[in-house]
């Protein structure tokens, strides 16, 4: 296997769990689980990172410090982690990680 | 690179972190495991150990720190060389991790050229650990048994140092007799060899018998038993060692001597004393020396010197004859002899074969 072909296979993987990894983030946000929130949203922003999708690994930044305040606000942060995740998305599958390819 | 692989555990709660560090690393030609708990991960490594361990800072369950404190903690695991995984903005944690002895961190997202050097300069630490242990096992070597050089690095992990402490054993002084008198007559690379030749074969003697080399003085040597590991059978020991010494080494010594056409051959003393003494390494940064120090230890000097005055070559206190486990059917009464600093007198033995 090649480093395109992994890097490909990894994206896929990425794109195929993030939208359950986005569920699991409103879901925490909504119970007041900060702890849970937080560690949801490290794991997202090291991912997002890794593939170098800056403006989703900056989102979920904010939202893993936010963790650590009050609950008003996540609602919102988690908001604009998702749309990040929408905007990045194409320029994952052409890295040839489309799951449905 | 060495011809043998090095291994490296990744310990990451994220699949995408694992898969990328795994594939990275064995494209560099490292051997990997990869776990995805700080459980996991001591369990691993106390099976098999790493040469170096890659730890993510933020896991559920144990932490990355939870688990570098218990390696740090466990003398057989803490020389592994940890380095942390986190991301740039968990600046503190990092901080803290290398105050707890990680040896570096390697920040996310991966650089590879960064992972590279991270990854090689932990192999050069693990390296270089084994050659410190390698140069510390070496010298204890010189003058403590295998067994026992073996329980101290087992006891200290890398770091086996000799802590005092006041035990009961038994200690040896010897001494070559009429030496000094040869010496000055003889070219001095002559002396140094006779002297190697002399200090091998008694040296030999008390580690075989499992004593310990104190050190050399002039021609004389003194050596202790029950220390620094405890031993119960140390005044056995001593006996044993003192019958080598003088019984088969002495002679072989000796003829040697008269086969090199060096000299005659010579006499020995040898003291035993047993009881109460202190024991540790003491001196300077600089040099540093295992040394034993009491009454127990002026005792045994005190009685190889009485050997001048007696026929007899080794002179036995009554504390090591009262502290032997076997009785010894060779130890014969010579005197009462009252010592420095002792209201009662106490009975002297001799040795014989």
């Amino acid at each position: 296997m090649g480093d395109a072909d992994f890097v490909g296979e990894l994206a896929g993987n990425f794109l195929a769990e993030a939208p359950g990894q986005v569920v699991e983030l409103r879901r925490a946000a909504e119970r007041g689980e900060a702890a849970e929130l937080r560690r949801l949203a490290h794991t997202l922003k090291s991912n997002a990172a890794t593939f170098g999708a800056s403006e989703l690994a900056e989102s979920c930044r904010a939202l893993e410090h936010a963790a650590d305040g009050a609950g008003d606000g996540w609602a919102e942060l988690v908001a604009r982690v998702e749309a990040e995740l929408v905007s990045v998305t194409p320029a994952l599958r052409e890295l040839g990680g489309d799951p449905a390819r | 690179m060495s011809l043998v692989q090095s291994r490296i555990l990744v310990v990451d709660d994220d699949q995408l972190n694992r898969a990328v560090l795994t594939r990275s690393l064995e494209n560099e030609g490292h051997r990997v495991a990869a776990v995805a708990s700080g459980e996991e991960a001591l369990g691993f490594l106390r099976a098999s150990p790493a040469d170096v361990v890659l730890l993510d800072i933020v896991m559920p369950g144990l932490s990355g720190v939870e688990v570098l404190e218990e390696l740090k903690a466990d003398p057989s695991l803490r020389q592994i060389p940890v380095i942390m995984i986190s991301a740039l903005d968990d600046y503190e944690s990092v901080v803290r991790c290398i105050e707890v002895g990680a040896e570096d961190y390697l920040p996310k997202p991966f650089d590879p050229v960064l992972l590279r050097a991270r990854i090689n300069a932990g192999l050069s630490k693990a390296r270089l650990n084994t050659l410190e242990r390698e140069r510390v096992r070496g010298v204890f070597a010189r003058f403590l048994p295998e067994t026992v050089v073996d329980e101290l690095m087992a006891r200290d992990g890398h770091d086996p140092r000799l802590g005092g402490v006041r035990l009961v054993g038994t200690v040896l002084f010897s001494d070559l007799r009429g030496f000094t008198t040869f010496a000055e007559a003889t070219p001095p690379d002559r002396v140094v060899e006779v002297l190697n030749r002399y200090f091998s074969e008694m040296s030999d003697a008390i580690l075989d018998q499992g004593g310990t080399l104190l050190g050399y003085l002039g021609d004389g040597l003194l050596a202790v038993f029950g220390a620094p590991i405890r031993a119960d059978d140390h005044a056995d020991r001593a006996l044993a060692a003192a019958r080598e010494m003088l019984w088969e080494r002495l002679p072989r010594f000796n003829e040697w001597l008269r086969d090199e056409g060096i000299a005659d051959g010579f006499r020995m003393g040898i003291g035993v004393s047993s009881g109460p003494f202190m024991s540790g390494n003491v001196g300077s940064d600089r040099r540093l020396e295992y040394m034993a120090v009491g009454d127990t230890v002026n005792t045994a000097s005190r009685l190889e010197s009485l050997t001048k005055e007696h026929p007899h070559a080794v002179l036995v206190s009554d504390s090591t004859r009262s502290l032997l486990i076997e009785p010894d059917d060779g130890l014969v009464f010579v005197d009462e002899l009252r010592l420095r600093g002792k209201s009662e007198v106490s009975k002297l033995w001799a040795l014989s074969g």
